[in-house]
């Protein structure tokens, strides 16, 4: 059971960071290979929120700025500040001007520099080794057993799910969404309509980066240490493979997707070292599978296993259907 | 001043490596207007295929040919195998894009299942260590920096003055125009995926023979500093993938004497942002040779 809920966890987490994929990948067609970076600078920016000022020692050399020893709650908010901040500045670069593969070579170069500066400076957020010794977020009131907890953190997780789930498909509805939706099918005409394509495509992008952030600070509540191996940049990769098989631009289908993609597959494929003798075949089968999805989605059914709905605008519909006998009286009259 | 002009000879040595894989890149993109992500792994598998022939010959001569068929077949099958099926359905750039992104991913772990992730040590007998001028070079440097001066030339040649180099210019001009005028462009392309493989893998073994030891991901790691150069030269030009080779591999090697070491592939990414900023076509004027 222990494991189903680990597995829980993990997945309820991942499927915020899908959610958060969607926002740049299927709302806006852009390619985000920063995005991993907003993931561990929400991670990041949770830790040195929450821990205490670092005292490096012998046997816990990590050193990092801030320690502001801040409750649980208010850090996940600072967290994903810091992340959408971090977005909103790359993407004030790489969406000026540049075309959607250009951005995805400026995103991947601001991702590469991240990691180098945080790897190889130990001052800031611990470098290679990174940052641990986070104590379990909440337990200092709710002092439950290691067993209850997890059921706890689960539920939270799941949560946080719900809670990314409505607020994003309340803006995929807003006048915002339905905007950076005509732009990604065709920018031109959306720019003819009056809209400024340039800052629709930075609030999205932030919004992204804020959802990957929030998503990373509870990664890294859930481990409670946070290193810079634990990322790829490449990985989002696996990420966009799980929106595209699940529906891009469908917040339902991008969940199960996620599911799919990065939950049951990584599982799966868990399993492989007990049919070959080759021990560290499992993840790498995982993330080979994984992005093998992306090309046959691509490829043979690119709408996704739930297709992306046609938003009806009902206010509109409503005063269509009003005016309709009156319409239909001129069109007599004139036919 | 000494160390700055050494800094200069080692950024010759890195520029040779970088200018290889970036006309290489350049060349592809001007013929097929796609822009690969997965070109760090033609490297990678140069790079290992040279490594495995090196655990049966110390001569460097079929270890290079061995990276050479490995990257070679690896851009065919890029292009036969995974672009082809999309560029015929008419899918869009940022399509093809993800795909050799997800191509990326699949060829490192296959290599990591292959080869594991941790580093494998290849070297060449360096010999002594030549004064040239004010530079310092072993034997592998000045090899490398040859070997990439005779692939350029012989590029430059066939480009200009064979019928394969007229048939790719006509393609990168204007696709359709070519096959009108009964060029094979499908083939064109092909062989032009073959070649961009092939002088990748060579790059990438000699980029591995310069580190010295390695994981997966080498190819990766410089693959962002093989955009900085051919973003810098102006991607798609050939005469400016080799102008932007030797910035971003001087600017890389004199920098490491000044700041960290470990940023030096940082400087290539802030080269490559500036430039995108504020001259997305390149440092170098556009020359009509396209």
């Amino acid at each position: 059971m222990a494991y189903f809920v680990t597995v829980g966890t993990i997945g309820a987490i991942t499927a915020i960071l899908c959610l958060g994929v969607n926002i740049s990948w299927g709302w806006a067609g852009q390619i985000d290979l920063a995005y991993y970076a907003y993931v561990a600078i929400g991670a990041y920016g949770a830790m040195v929120l929450e821990l205490p000022k670092a005292h490096p020692t012998a046997t816990t050399p990590s050193s990092y700025v801030l320690g502001l020893h801040w409750p649980f709650l208010p850090s996940l908010v600072g967290a994903t500040a810091f992340g959408g901040a971090a977005a909103l500045i790359v993407g004030a670069i790489a969406l000026r001007r540049l075309r959607g593969d250009y951005i995805a070579i400026i995103t991947a170069c601001a991702a590469l520099m991240l990691t180098s500066v945080l790897s190889q400076d130990d001052r800031l957020v611990g470098g290679y080794i990174g940052i641990y010794g986070l104590t379990q977020p909440l337990n200092s009131v709710l002092k439950l057993g290691p067993t209850g907890y997890s059921y706890f953190y689960l539920g939270l997780c799941l949560v946080a799910l719900l809670l990314v789930y409505l607020v994003l498909e309340r803006i995929y509805r807003s006048p915002f969404g339905r905007s950076l939706r005509a732009v990604r099918e065709n920018d031109l005409a959306a720019a003819a309509f009056g809209r400024n394509l340039y800052s629709l495509r930075l609030r999205a992008y932030a919004l992204g980066g804020a959802v990957g952030a929030f998503g990373g600070a509870l990664f890294a509540n859930y481990l409670l240490a946070w290193s810079p191996t634990a990322w790829n940049i490449l990985e989002v990769v696996l990420l966009m493979s799980g929106v595209m098989v699940g529906g891009r631009a469908n917040s339902r289908g991008v969940i199960i997707g996620s599911v799919i993609v990065l939950s049951i597959i990584p599982e799966v494929t868990r399993l492989f070292p007990l049919l070959t003798s080759n021990s560290t075949i499992g993840p790498s089968a995982a993330v080979i599978i994984g992005a093998s999805g992306i090309i046959v989605m691509l490829r043979f059914r690119p709408g996704g296993i739930l297709k992306e709905r046609k938003v009806v605008d009902h206010s509109q519909t409503a005063s269509l259907n009003a005016t309709s006998p009156t319409l239909t009286v001129a069109e007599r009259s004139n036919g | 001043m000494n160390h700055f002009m050494l800094g200069i000879g080692f950024g010759l040595v890195t520029a040779a490596i970088v200018v290889l894989s970036t006309v290489a890149l350049s060349l592809q993109f001007s013929v097929t207007r796609t822009i690969n992500f997965a070109h760090g792994e033609l490297m990678t598998v140069g790079a290992y295929a040279g490594y495995l022939v090196a655990q049966h010959t110390s001569n460097l001569l079929p270890q290079a040919l061995a990276a050479v068929a490995a990257g070679a077949a690896l851009g065919w099958i890029l292009n036969w195998g995974l672009l082809r099926p999309f560029t015929r359905r008419g899918a869009s750039k940022l399509v093809l894009f993800v795909l050799t992104v997800a191509t990326a991913l699949i060829v490192q772990n296959l290599l990591q299942i292959g080869f594991g992730g941790s580093y494998v040590n290849y070297h060449y007998s360096v010999g002594t260590a030549y004064h040239v001028g004010p530079f310092l070079w072993t034997s592998l440097n000045i090899v490398t920096m040859a070997v990439a001066a005779v692939i350029l030339i012989s590029l430059h040649l066939m480009i200009s003055r064979s019928r394969f180099g007229k048939a790719q210019r006509a393609v990168a001009d204007d696709l359709m125009l070519a096959r009108t005028t009964g060029i094979a462009a499908e083939r064109i392309i092909s062989l032009t995926w073959v070649l961009d493989g092939g002088i990748a893998g060579l790059a990438g073994m000699f980029l591995a023979l310069q580190v010295g030891t390695f994981t997966p991901t080498l190819g990766f790691s410089y693959l962002l500093v093989i955009f900085s150069a051919a973003i810098v030269g102006g991607i798609g030009r050939m005469y400016g993938a080799m102008v932007g080779s030797l910035v971003i591999g001087i600017v890389m090697e004199v920098s490491a004497n000044y700041i960290n070491p470990s940023y030096k592939e940082t400087m290539a990414f802030l080269i490559l942002v500036v430039v995108l900023l504020f001259r997305p076509q390149g440092i170098v004027p556009a020359l009509s040779e396209g």
